[in-house]
């Protein structure tokens, strides 16, 4: 019988690329992840160069609802903080989630032309 | 086209059209006329190329990433790029995903060119999905009618979004860093359209029925200029 390793590591430079930008890659790191058999997995963010913010919210989102336990390793200065700010931004959000966080931006506001 | 000299703002809703309904720009300006032969081959542009027009049809639509890879490697050389390089990966990024993941759009549209000696860089984003008044009454059930497109557009730069409240974040930060970096937006969607100026203001403009555009069409000119900007400084949450 084939022994199930607990803990299995992803680089994921090698998954996605240095540039973490786009959701939909979040959600083909997150299909590997889900083949893997093991119950824990570790990814390795070493090298990688920039997280966009909306890598980062998938991002989070995706390791919520894992069944697997996600442990990120080396993550480069720049990419913990992005995940910090999404995460700060989802937490004070989540009670309504369709209401934006901030107050909306002042706009000096023109009158509107007619083209 | 009479123009003595198109940009991609201009170009690619024309390319579109092209692309389209086999219809033939014609210019009497030669330069004019080559940079449009030039830029119309289906095949990747020649190394050392300072544009990128990149059409995405159907099945094509998929994952941006090749765009993005390519969009990277056009502003590879320039100082703005070398400056501020993670706010120049955020706009690229947002803008892409914008498209991907919003506009429920069948065909998107990419065209971008850096000016070496203007110093500047301009690139637009075009989709003929279903506008950002038709995305935020598709996802929150607000209700726009067509003459209010402006106001659609107004509200997404205030952060309202089609879908969770940490997605109204894109379009807003995007805007703010592209005007930090001293440079401009201009954002067509339906019948509305926006000019977000750097010094912060706001040119709104209601199209009439005949000038709608069916999609979006999102467009910013960033001056390499020596500002240095942190990205981190204009991310709000």
């Amino acid at each position: 019988m084939d022994e199930i390793r607990q803990s299995v590591e992803l680089n994921v430079r090698q998954e996605v690329g240095s540039l973490l930008m786009l959701r939909s890659s979040v959600t083909r790191l997150f299909q590997k992840v889900a083949l893997l058999r093991a119950p824990s997995i570790i990814l390795d963010f070493s090298q990688v160069e920039f997280m966009s913010r909306s890598f980062a919210d998938e991002y989070l989102t995706g390791r919520a609802l894992s069944e697997k336990t996600i442990e990120e390793r080396n993550l480069p200065p720049e990419v913990s903080r992005m995940l910090q700010v999404v995460a700060h931004s989802i937490a004070a959000t989540h009670s309504d989630p369709f209401v934006p966080p901030a107050a909306h931006r002042s706009f000096e506001l023109a009158p509107v032309k007619l083209l | 086209l009479d123009a003595v000299f198109v940009f991609p703002t201009t170009l690619l809703p024309l390319l579109v059209l092209m692309d389209r309904t086999g219809a033939v720009l014609e210019s009497s300006i030669p330069s004019v006329r080559g940079y449009v032969a030039a830029v119309s081959r289906p095949d990747a542009p020649p190394a050392g190329a300072t544009y990128l027009v990149a059409l995405r049809r159907g099945a094509d639509l998929g994952p941006g990433e090749g765009v993005l890879d390519r969009l990277v490697d056009l502003s590879g050389s320039t100082r703005l790029f070398s400056r501020n390089r993670d706010a120049y990966h955020y706009l690229l990024s947002e803008l892409v995903d914008n498209i991907d993941q919003h506009a429920g759009a069948d065909h998107a549209y990419v065209m971008a060119q850096y000016y070496p000696i203007r110093g500047e860089i301009e690139a637009s984003f075009m989709d003929d999905g279903v506008t950002i008044p038709g995305s935020l009454e598709r996802g929150i059930g607000r209700h726009y009618p067509p003459e209010d497109a402006v106001q659609a557009i107004v509200d997404a730069l205030g952060g309202l979004s089609s879908r969770t409240a940490e997605r109204g974040f894109g379009l807003r930060t995007s805007v703010r860093l592209t005007n930090a970096l001293g440079g401009e937006v201009l954002i067509v969607s339906g019948r509305g359209a926006v000019v977000a100026e750097p010094a912060g203001g706001v040119l709104p403009f209601r199209l009439s029925e005949d000038r709608a555009l069916q999609g979006t069409l999102v467009s910013l000119r960033i001056p390499e200029g020596d500002k240095t900007i942190s990205l981190y400084d204009y991310l709000e949450g």
